[in-house]
């Protein structure tokens, strides 16, 4: 018989021997949890380590090895062929998981981008000389479209629409190039449609809109930097970090979803840049080195980032010198997709756009689905 | 501040003196000259240095004696001596070569000048309105690698009368032109954002001062005095009065821009607008109906700002009536009414049953303009587009005996719905009605038509009209008058003993009432005798 002695309870030998085992099973099971914790972890944490590099121009598909499910979702892209100042446009479906391209065989709209469950914010040429860009909405239920603007210019591009799918840009170009201007940024604008009710925000001397900090502001690029305006007050202010830069339509601006990293391409070089941004706009730039590919030089364009902002994909072309037809880039056909890691470049996937009468490609979207 | 003194080309091999005179962090040239002092040797070989400040001769000759202040060149001795705390001073700085033989105090007669700091230069390129920014470029050529500041002032230079400072940058950006031009390396351009305060707060005349590495002079950079005027940030707010209109009614449309310098409508409205920061209206009636896009863009600091306002005039008839039919009722007591049927046709969008489509009954006299209210109430049949729906029928009471208009308002059920209750969508024709007495009818009768020689018999009448008159029943010697009251009036008279057939009548007069004629009203009737048995 066991007595309390004041302090603490009352046990038999039995008890204490079933406490012991009860304590060590406890034991065994908090380790088992904390090891496979630890494993999970570890698997969660792990940082994305890039395969093999592929070299560009010499793989298609997946790279070897990639790991399963790293990549997710759908790049809607478009190729285009060029007669004259005919500009036929392609659209195309990239599952990147698979690799599997999915050309459309059909003359489409010059871009498609989902908005709800059931429209599509479609881009048309309406006139026969380019010159006429039809802004609307697909409603996919009675496929019919209803209008939202018009648009004159000499080359509409860009055109995205903001994370909270409320509103869209695009960059339109106002003034026609002459030979000596041919690669101004100067003779865009970029449109920032804050409703699709037709307010907007017309912003001249600029390109490439990209929504930045939950849509409520978009940096984009002038001849002498990136710029950010505050759609809330309309203030516009210079992306600090980049003032010895100059810009021309031949450079690529994408920033990602999570508004911490900027994009530069220059499809008349083979430099990719990843910039980190930081809030307010302050700009770190952090060139990242691909290695040049000469005979000939490989050229880079249409940045575009992952939806979880830890990959991107570029047009990469093989061709001396890209020009501009109705607004947009004509490369050749010898274009890839690409997709890189951010963190260090490395290529995981390298595509090559079946079809060899297209001129160009351009990345519209790289959807989550 | 650091400053830094430049000892050049010290002549050890063969002066064995070098007097320095030194303007730190001055600039304003340099001179040498003579004289010697030795109070600060500390070695009797090597190199002293004196100055007339003690601190600085212990440093440089500290330095110069560690080898750590220069560095041996073909023709003599290189030091650059950094001091932290002799900016502003004027330093006479003596140099002496010692040797064994002449224990340092051999102040040989050769002299330099060693070289004066220079003041930062630099050059104000431009303003950008839109940003609210200045650029430029500036450094010190004491030390082209560095970057240096400038200071912002407006209203005149720094110094000058109503001077204020606004604001300090950095000149550390790259400028490959100035590098290129200068000849020298290092980031020196400029781009100064002024303060939010200066955004819509007029015109500034601008002055920037490059702050020299050794602290002054602070030389004002030219092109200065440029002016910058920092529009902020445009905005624009565009809204309607409504959003839904009747045909016929005004669309009002404000508009408040604010730091814009043009406005200029498109679409269903054109031309310049006002661009003052307030409220601006303007009314418009659109004459047709349909779908109307008001746009108005404004430009201001460099991007254009454009509002659109969609409102939706609707057509006034879109529940007709139709069919209408007006007939005069009466009750027991008067016929004053007018029972109104009508029938509606929707030409607008289908209705469901369960909205209401107000109506409400109007009539007037004939040549009055007057329109007095009758009945109103709401049909809730429901009704499709195109489609005509049942009868309803109201009870016009009140009337008197006259000529009139009548008309039937009704709502459309969505206006009602937005509030409006005004009635003046959709209005029928005007519809005859005519309220008029009626003329009185009689009754008359005898109790027999056939009575024996020399007997009588009973007349009866009704008289029946809705005013008062006076009838009389004659014949056989009976002259009967009779007053009547509206409505009905009914009675009866014994004739005299009748031996022969006689006629008898009842005949009401001819009246005018409130303009109608009723004409006199007249009814007879024969009464035959027949001979008694005892005579035959």
């Amino acid at each position: 018989m066991d007595y309390n002695t004041g302090d603490e309870p009352i046990i038999t030998e039995r008890k204490r021997h079933l406490k012991a085992l009860l304590i060590l099973l406890m034991l065994v099971i908090v380790m088992a949890g904390l090891s496979s914790a630890y494993t999970m972890y570890q698997k969660n944490n792990q940082s994305p380590q890039p395969v093999t590099p592929v070299s560009e121009f010499t793989a298609t598909g997946l790279a070897d090895n990639m790991p399963n499910g790293m990549l997710s979702g759908v790049i809607l892209y478009r190729t285009v062929t060029f007669s004259g100042n005919d500009t036929t446009a392609y659209l195309g479906m990239y599952t990147v998981n698979t690799g599997q391209v999915n050309p459309s065989s059909v003359k489409a709209v010059l871009a498609a981008l989902p908005v709800t469950a059931t429209t599509t914010l479609v881009l048309q040429n309406v006139a026969t000389d380019a010159t006429k860009y039809q802004l609307g909405f697909l409603h996919q239920n009675n496929d019919t479209v209803t209008p939202l603007d018009e648009v004159t210019a000499f080359g509409l591009n860009d055109l995205s629409v903001s994370n909270n799918n409320t509103m869209y840009a695009y960059s339109f170009q106002t003034i026609e190039a002459t030979s000596t201007e041919v690669d101004s940024v100067n003779n865009w604008s970029i449109a920032i449609h804050t409703n699709f009710s037709g307010d907007a925000i017309v912003i001249t001397e600029a390109i490439h809109p990209q929504w930045v900090d939950n849509s409520t502001a978009v940096i984009f690029m002038k001849t002498d930097g990136l710029y950010r305006i505050d759609l809330l007050t309309n203030e516009i202010k210079e992306v600090a970090g980049l003032d010895d830069r100059t810009f021309t339509v031949f450079d690529g601006l994408a920033v990602s979803k999570d508004s911490t990293k900027v994009l530069l391409t220059n499809a008349k070089g083979n430099q990719i840049e990843v910039l980190s941004l930081s809030g307010g706009g302050s700009v770190e730039v952090t060139v990242q080195s691909i290695g040049q590919i000469t005979s000939p030089a490989v050229n880079y364009s249409n940045p575009l980032f992952s939806p979880d902002s830890q990959y991107y994909s570029v047009v990469a072309t093989r061709l001396s010198e890209p020009t501009m037809i109705n607004g947009l880039l004509d490369f050749n056909n010898d274009s890839r997709i690409e997709i890189r890691y951010v963190t260090n470049a490395d290529v995981m996937q390298s595509v090559k756009i079946d079809d060899e009468t297209k001129s160009g490609i351009t990345l519209l979207k790289w959807l989550s689905r | 501040m650091t400053s830094k003194i430049n000892i050049n080309a010290i002549r050890i091999l063969t002066v064995f003196l070098l007097s320095v005179s030194v303007v730190c962090a001055g600039g304003g040239g340099s001179t040498s000259s003579g004289g010697s002092s030795s109070s600060n040797q500390t070695s009797n070989t090597g190199i002293v240095a004196a100055t007339n400040s003690g601190q600085l001769a212990q440093q440089i000759a500290n330095d110069m004696n560690s080898g750590t202040g220069g560095v041996n060149v073909p023709n003599g001795y290189h030091a650059e001596v950094v001091a932290g705390n002799i900016a502003g001073q004027t330093y006479g700085v003596n140099v002496v070569a010692n040797t064994s033989s002449n224990g340092g105090s051999n102040n040989n007669n050769t002299t330099t000048t060693g070289s004066s700091p220079k003041s930062a230069i630099g050059y104000f390129d431009t303003v950008d309105a839109n940003l609210c920014k200045v650029a430029g470029w500036a450094y010190d050529p004491d030390n082209s690698t560095a970057s240096i500041k400038v200071h912002v002032y407006k209203n005149a230079a720094a110094g000058q009368t109503g001077a204020s400072f606004v604001v300090e940058c950095a000149a550390n950006i790259l400028r490959t032109d100035v590098n290129s031009a200068k000849n020298i390396t290092g980031n020196h351009g400029f781009s100064c954002v002024l303060p939010q305060s200066y955004v819509g707060s007029g015109n500034h005349a601008l002055y920037i001062h490059a702050i020299d590495i050794n602290g002054t002079p602070n030389n004002l950079l030219g092109t200065n005095g440029k002016t910058l005027d920092c529009p902020g940030s445009p905005s624009l707010t565009l809204t309607s009065d409504k959003t839904t209109y009747v045909i016929g009614q005004a669309v009002q449309l404000t508009w408040v821009p604010k730091y814009v310098s043009t406005c200029t409508a498109s679409d269903a409205w054109t031309g310049a607008k006002a661009t003052t920061n307030t409220n601006h209206t303007q009314s418009i009636t659109p004459t047709a109906v349909g779908t109307y896009k008001y746009s108005l863009s404004c430009v201001g600091a460099g991007i254009t700002v454009k509002k659109q306002v969609t409102v939706m005039v609707d057509p006034a008839t879109d529940v007709m009536p139709t069919n209408i039919s007006v007939t005069k009722a009466c009750t027991q007591t008067s016929c004053n009414q007018a029972a109104l049927k009508f029938t509606i046709k929707n030409s607008g969008a289908d209705i469901a049953s369960a909205v209401s489509v107000p109506y409400l009954v109007q009539y007037r006299v004939n040549g009055s303009n007057v329109w007095l209210s009758g009945p109103s109430s709401a049909w809730t049949g429901g009704i499709a587009k195109g489609a005509m729906t049942s009868d309803i029928n109201v009870t016009v009471t009140g009337l008197t005996y006259s000529n009139y208009k009548v008309r039937i308002l009704i709502n459309n059920p969505k206006n009602n719905n937005l509030g409006e209750t005004n009635f003046t969508d959709n209005i029928s024709p005007e519809i005859d009605l005519s309220v008029a007495p009626n003329t009185a009818t009689v009754d008359f009768q005898a109790a027999d038509a056939v009575i024996r020689f020399n007997s009588s018999t009973l007349l009866k009448w009704t008289i029946t009209s809705d005013f008062p008159t006076t009838c009389k029943v004659v014949g056989g010697g009976l002259n009967v008058t009779i007053t009547h009251s509206p409505k009905k009036t009914t009675s009866s008279v014994a004739t005299p003993l009748i031996k022969n057939k006689q006629n008898f009548s009842i005949s009401c007069n001819a009246q005018n009432i409130n303009g109608f004629q009723l004409p006199a009203v007249k009814k007879e009737l024969n009464i035959e005798v027949v001979p008694n048995v005892q005579e035959i």
